[in-house]
This record gives C-alpha cells, sequence and structure tokens, in this order.
C-alpha cells in the first residue's frame, strides 16, 4: 500500500512539473486574473452590450455581423450577448477607460484558459481535444482559428489547409513534397479529411470511415473487403505497416524502395513472424523483385488465397 | 481586370531532362461588387456594395489557361505532373450574405468556390449553406484523373541480356483512371437541443488499367476498372444537459465492384498465323515461359507456355450496415469524459465469378474453365471511452480504454474444368474431371 501511495505521489508531482514545464515551454505568459476562469456569479449589470463595444473596437464587431458566431445572437432573438460571452462582462473595462487587463484578453490568456472559454460551448464537438497531442502541447484554440475573421475559403481558420498544419508539421509538407504524393497542395484533399485536428480515439488524430476502417477505404474502396483471403497487416496492422500516407519516393508510397524488401520484411524464416517465407523458386535477388507483378490482388482476393486474382 | 502571370517551371530528369513551363497568359477577373474578399473581413451592407434581393453578393471568377512544352519521358511527366494545354477555369468564388440575416427566406449564407474545370488532373466545387439555426448545408464535388505509367517497375524480369531482348517500355500496371467523389451534408437545427444529420457520398473510381495474371507464363491483362460506393447516413444529436450531449448514427455503406479483365499484348503469332501472348516475362536468362519461346521463323513455338485467350469477371457486391453510439459529458466539474460504441455486419458477395483460359500452361493444360461464388462476413464491435479529469489548472488525469472485436467468416465454392494439351496449335483435348473445391478459411 505504501509503495502505491509512493508511486501516486511521484506520479501527481511529475504530471504537474510537466504541465509546468509545457507551459513555459510554448512561452505563455502567467494566467490572467478575474475574468478567465473562475467561476463568479453571473450579474447582468456587468454587461454592457455589443453596441458599447463597438464604439471602439468598430473592425471587430463589423466583421462578427458575418461571423458563424453571430447565431448565437439570432439563438437569442438578436438580444444575446456576442462579444462579452466570450470576453466576459466588459463593464470595468468601459468604466477605467479601456483598460486592457478588465477584460478577458485572447492574446493574453493562457491555452488552458483559451481552451477552456471555447469548449465551454465547443466541447460536444471536440470532446477528445484535451486528450490530444494539440492539447497536450498546450496548441490553443486561437493559434488556428481567428473568430473575429470569416472568409469562405478557410471558415474560421486563419489560414487555408494545408498552409495553416504546414507551419508547425514541416514534416508533412516535405512528405506532401514527394514525387508520389496526395494531391493535398493540388487541393483535392484537406488534412482534415483524413485528420480530425480535435481529437479522435484513433492514433495520429486519424478519423474512422464509415465503415469503421481506416479512413483510407473511404477513398480506396476497392481494399474495403471483407475478402475471403484476406492480407493479415491490413487488419492487424493497418495501412501504414506498408504505406506512407502522406508521400514518398515510391510510387506506390510503399515504406520501402523495392516492393520485395517490403514483403521480405515479414515473408522471411524467422521465429517472431508467422508468416509464411517465400518459396525457393522464387528469385528475389534479380528477377521477382515486383512481387507484385505476379500478387496482384495484395490487399485481398475471394479466390486465391496467394492474391493472384 | 487583366493580368499576366508565370508560373513555375517544372523540370524532370529521367533519361533527358524534360522541361514544362506552364504559362498563364490570360487571367480574367470578373468582380460583381467589391473586389476580392482576400483575407479579410467581409463587412455588412456598405453603399458600395451589390445588393441583390437581400443579399450582399461577392463573386469573382478567374479565367486562363496552361501552355506546355515537355520533352523526355512523356509517360513520367504525366505520372508526375499531367498538366497539359488548353484553356481553364482556374478559381472562382461566389458568396451571398444576408443583408438581414432575420429575415432572409432560404438561407443567410450562401458560399460556393471551384477550381480546375476544363482538363486540370485535379477539379472541385465546394459549397455551403446555411440559414440560422435551421440548417447548415455542406457539398462539394472532387474530380481527379490519376494517371501511372511508371516504366521501371517490371525491367528486372526482362535482363538485357536476354535474347531477343524486348524491354518493357510500359509498366503492365499502367492505369488511367478518374475518381469522382461527391459529398453531401446537412445538419437540420444545428443550435437545438435535438437536432439531425443526414449525408450521402459517393465515390467512383473507373478507366483502363494494366493487370497481370500468373498461370504459368505472365499474361498481360487490360483491367476494365470499376468500383464504387455509396454511402447514406443518418445521425440525431440530443443535448439532454449543459455540456452533456448523446448522439447516434447510422452509416449504410454500399460497395460495388464491377472490375473485368480481358487478355492484351497479344504481340505474335503461332506458325497458323494465330495471335498470341507470350507475357511479360519474356527472356532467355530465367527460360520464362521456356527455354526456346521462338522458332527459327520467329513464329512461337506452340509447346511454350503461352496465352490465346483469357477473360474474367468477378461482381461484388457488399453492404456494410454500421451504427455508433457517441456520448460526452463535461457536466461534472473538473472532468470530461466521452465514448463510443460501434457496431457492424458486413456481408460480401461474389455471386458469379468467371474465369476462362485458352493457351498452353504446365502440367498439360491447353484450357480451363473456372466458375464459382464466394462469400465474405464481418462482424465488428468496437466502444472507447476516455475521461479526463482537471485536479488543478496544472495537475491532470488522463486515461482512454479501447474495445476491438472483430471476425471475419467467409466461404468460397469453385469449379475448375481443364482441358488437356501440349500444343496451342491444336484444339484443347478432353475435358478433365472437374475440380470442386470449398474453402473456409
Amino acid at each position: 500500500m505504501r509503495h502505491w501511495l509512493h508511486t501516486l505521489a511521484i506520479l501527481v508531482w511529475l504530471s504537474g512539473f510537466g504541465g509546468t514545464a509545457f507551459a513555459q515551454a510554448a512561452g505563455a505568459p502567467p494566467p490572467q486574473a478575474a475574468t478567465s476562469s473562475r467561476k463568479t456569479a453571473v450579474n447582468p449589470a456587468d454587461y454592457v452590450g455589443a453596441e458599447t463595444c463597438a464604439t471602439c473596437h468598430q473592425a471587430e464587431v463589423k466583421g462578427f455581423d458575418n461571423d458563424p458566431h453571430a447565431k448565437l445572437a439570432l439563438e437569442h432573438g438578436g438580444k444575446g450577448v456576442t462579444c462579452e460571452s466570450c470576453h466576459g462582462p466588459g463593464k470595468a473595462h468601459v468604466e477605467s477607460g479601456g483598460v486592457a487587463s478588465d477584460i478577458f484578453q485572447f492574446t493574453k490568456a493562457t491555452p488552458k484558459q483559451v481552451e477552456k472559454k471555447c469548449l465551454s460551448c465547443h466541447i460536444g464537438a471536440h470532446p477528445n481535444f484535451e486528450r490530444t497531442a494539440h492539447g497536450q502541447a498546450l496548441i490553443s484554440c486561437t493559434n488556428c482559428h481567428s473568430s473575429h475573421k470569416f472568409v469562405p475559403e478557410t471558415k474560421m481558420l486563419k489560414a487555408k489547409e494545408p498552409t495553416l498544419c504546414y507551419q508547425c508539421h514541416t514534416d508533412a509538407k516535405a512528405a506532401f513534397a514527394q514525387p508520389f504524393h496526395h494531391k493535398v497542395n493540388e487541393g483535392l484533399l484537406k488534412c482534415s479529411d483524413c485528420h480530425d485536428p480535435h481529437g479522435t480515439f484513433q492514433p495520429s488524430l486519424v478519423r474512422t470511415s464509415a465503415t469503421q476502417d481506416a479512413i483510407c477505404t473511404k477513398c480506396h474502396v476497392d481494399t474495403l473487403g471483407p475478402f475471403v483471403y484476406e492480407h493479415p497487416p491490413i487488419k492487424t496492422e493497418g495501412c501504414t505497416s506498408c504505406h506512407f500516407p502522406h508521400g514518398s519516393p515510391n510510387s506506390r508510397l510503399l515504406i520501402r524502395s523495392n516492393v520485395n524488401s517490403l514483403c521480405l520484411q515479414c515473408h522471411s524464416p524467422s521465429m517472431n513472424f508467422t508468416a509464411p517465407g517465400t518459396p525457393s523458386f522464387h528469385n528475389q535477388a534479380n528477377q521477382y523483385q515486383a512481387c507484385t507483378v505476379c500478387h496482384v490482388q495484395i490487399h485481398g482476393s475471394n479466390a486465391n488465397f496467394v492474391f493472384f486474382k | 481586370m487583366m493580368s499576366a502571370i508565370i508560373s513555375k517551371s517544372l523540370s524532370l530528369n529521367i533519361r533527358s531532362s524534360a522541361l514544362a513551363i506552364s504559362v498563364i497568359v490570360f487571367t480574367v477577373g470578373t468582380i460583381v461588387g467589391r473586389p476580392v474578399f482576400a483575407q479579410d473581413t467581409t463587412p455588412p451592407a456598405s453603399p458600395g456594395d451589390n445588393v441583390r434581393f437581400g443579399y450582399v453578393i461577392h463573386q469573382s471568377v478567374d479565367f486562363g489557361g496552361h501552355i506546355v512544352t515537355q520533352s523526355g519521358s512523356g509517360a513520367m511527366y504525366d505520372t508526375l505532373v499531367n498538366i497539359q494545354s488548353g484553356p481553364r477555369l482556374l478559381d472562382s468564388s461566389f458568396q451571398m450574405t444576408a443583408v438581414s440575416p432575420a429575415h432572409a427566406l432560404l438561407f443567410d449564407r450562401l458560399s460556393s468556390n471551384s477550381f480546375g474545370y476544363g482538363g486540370d488532373p485535379v477539379d472541385g466545387t465546394f459549397m455551403n449553406v446555411s440559414k440560422g439555426r435551421i440548417y447548415n448545408f455542406q457539398g462539394s464535388f472532387r474530380r481527379d484523373r490519376q494517371y501511372f505509367d511508371y516504366n521501371l517497375l517490371a525491367n528486372p524480369l526482362i535482363p538485357p541480356s536476354s535474347t531477343p531482348f524486348v524491354p518493357a517500355l510500359d509498366t503492365p500496371h499502367l492505369y488511367n483512371t478518374v475518381r469522382r467523389m461527391t459529398d453531401v451534408n446537412i445538419t437540420v437545427a444545428p443550435l437545438s437541443a435535438v437536432s439531425g444529420r443526414f449525408g450521402y457520398f459517393q465515390n467512383i473510381n473507373q478507366g483502363p488499367s494494366g493487370s497481370t495474371i500468373h498461370v504459368s507464363a505472365e499474361g498481360l491483362l487490360l483491367q476494365n476498372w470499376r468500383v464504387s460506393t455509396d454511402v447514406w447516413n443518418a445521425g440525431v444529436d440530443w443535448k439532454p444537459l449543459a455540456q452533456t450531449s448523446v448522439h447516434f448514427d447510422e452509416f449504410i455503406t454500399r460497395y460495388k465492384g464491377n472490375t473485368s479483365w480481358q487478355l492484351t499484348g497479344l504481340n505474335y503469332k503461332l506458325a497458323n498465323g494465330t495471335p498470341i501472348s507470350l507475357g511479360i516475362d519474356l527472356s532467355s536468362v530465367w527460360n520464362t515461359p521456356c527455354a526456346v519461346p521462338f522458332a527459327a521463323n520467329g513464329t512461337v513455338n506452340s509447346n511454350c507456355n503461352s496465352f490465346l485467350a483469357y477473360t474474367r469477371s468477378a461482381p461484388t457486391r457488399t453492404l456494410f450496415p454500421s451504427e455508433q453510439f457517441r456520448f460526452q459529458s463535461a457536466s461534472i466539474p473538473h472532468v470530461a469524459m466521452n465514448g463510443r460504441v460501434m457496431y457492424m455486419g458486413t456481408t460480401s458477395n461474389l455471386v458469379n465469378y468467371n474465369e476462362f483460359f485458352n493457351g498452353l500452361q504446365s502440367g498439360g493444360i491447353r484450357q480451363s474453365v473456372m466458375t464459382g461464388s464466394a462469400s465474405a462476413r464481418r462482424i465488428n464491435v468496437n466502444a472507447d471511452y476516455g475521461i479526463t479529469w482537471q485536479i488543478t489548472p496544472t495537475i491532470g488525469v488522463s486515461d482512454t480504454f479501447d474495445f476491438w472485436y472483430f471476425r471475419q467468416p467467409a466461404t468460397n465454392t469453385f469449379t475448375t474444368t481443364t482441358y488437356a494439351g501440349t500444343s496451342t496449335l491444336l484444339p484443347p483435348g478432353a475435358p478433365r474431371r472437374p475440380r470442386h473445391l470449398t474453402t473456409k478459411p
């Protein structure tokens, strides 16, 4: 029992330390006081209304009329709060002559504070966010979203996909510059077609298809199956056990330059793999470097157990 | 508005360098209303705006084109770039925003943008329409042509020291297919306590492509590629408490596989003049498809493994009914949790498999006919649960639980009838006793 308590204490201490370290690494300013996360009793008299905000913040208020957030105002018959639903009551800010610290500022808030503000309404759509790599790395909502600017091409994003995603995911940008790649840069696909940046239960924030398979099968429907003879890695390890999903110098986005060097990773005599080894008549060194010249239905077949047809 | 834009040049380094220069020579922007909205917020109606029927309208259309010159491997250029000369709709956008959303009848926002039409390998149209708290509609159509002729793939099969040396100039798995994807989704009452979602997605992938069949020799096939899915989905969202919601989704996916195969590459002749294929694996180094494939007069050795005819069809139909129940809650202070349970029972049927081979293969088989059917099911159960307890602003505990179960019973039954023979100059002999094979892997 004491051993467990010691372990728990160390874990709690480490998690607190880790959280602090993350916040500092992200360059987050110290938490804001007052209007941020602490729950206080709502006093209607503390709210001044969007018209008052507009006297100084004309650009933001005008833009808000064209913002999907304006639907909230419609929900309340046009009388619902707009600016102050996110920034908090503005009375103190107004009475102080516009002192910035008297109202919630998203630009000065910590990522956690911003996240809490946004998720107070949007958690229904993004329940996994706090457990995602984005959430854990303290990437706040406003790193990607701009709540005041709405343009049809980008919706609420600060830039179009994939430009926005590339700002951090430089490895993905390099991958999509490979000779063979999914057509993201060409505009056919978006990062969010395959990934949900707000989180899923899958690794790498990957979405699930309507058939509860890897999202790859949404487009690559010929691999959907089920097949009488199915290549086991498809189910047990997934598409990425053989393919790079973003881009590759290999024409089939394979993770190896030669087809046979990929296949032999499993199909070799080994105590660690149950996959059968290649027969002796397969001249792997020279003649049959591309296994899929014969094993054409490599994802699965209903008629042939070695995937010939 | 007119402008000239010189786009980047593309260079390829295969054997000889290839240069592709795409020059957009003519761009016409037709702008009704104010200039294109770019990155700034669209302001509400102002005296300069184009207001029609109670909507502020912004639209732009960019016409242009490509002039492409290219040298070197055309197949590789098409595989990697595939931008060709011709006029194009480079980009267009259209937006209508209600001046007074409360008085707009059908929608208070409509936006659409398109690109690539006129011959580019990728083109698409995206559309959003919404009416306040009534509905939110999103639709898109995307089309892309995939050309692939990467001619290095088969070369190890045919070393240059082969006699005769007949290099593979095109990949045996060439393809020139087109994928069309249509996606429409509507959410009804998105801000209400109960809202509904309906959607449809269609994916059609078709076109000519190449394939191979290993029947002693390596036959080159024309593969008439045609696969598609239709996905219908309906869902309901219920928000019983603040910060708590439950969701149910039903997905129905219908897969149709109509790809068929037929022999091609009948490049040689028998002594009687009949066209015949020796397949793509033609090499004296490997003694394939036989040690002496040609007679002295250049005709094909009739005792060599070869193809005179081959067809195959395997029409496949699969139904994927899939249910999903989700919930999330953050109603308990400092605790957020969510989870889902999914179930799917898939049935796939290959009802009428038909394969015909005429030629010669090892074992003295002169002809074969294979017919049959196959059926496969997949039962999938998936459950996930995640919880986060934010103990203090800097200390939190989070965990997820995943459960996945699936099984895939399948069976097939095939009947193969073979006909004996040792020469492609002679007709097939008497049929051997049919072989029936039923498999339950």
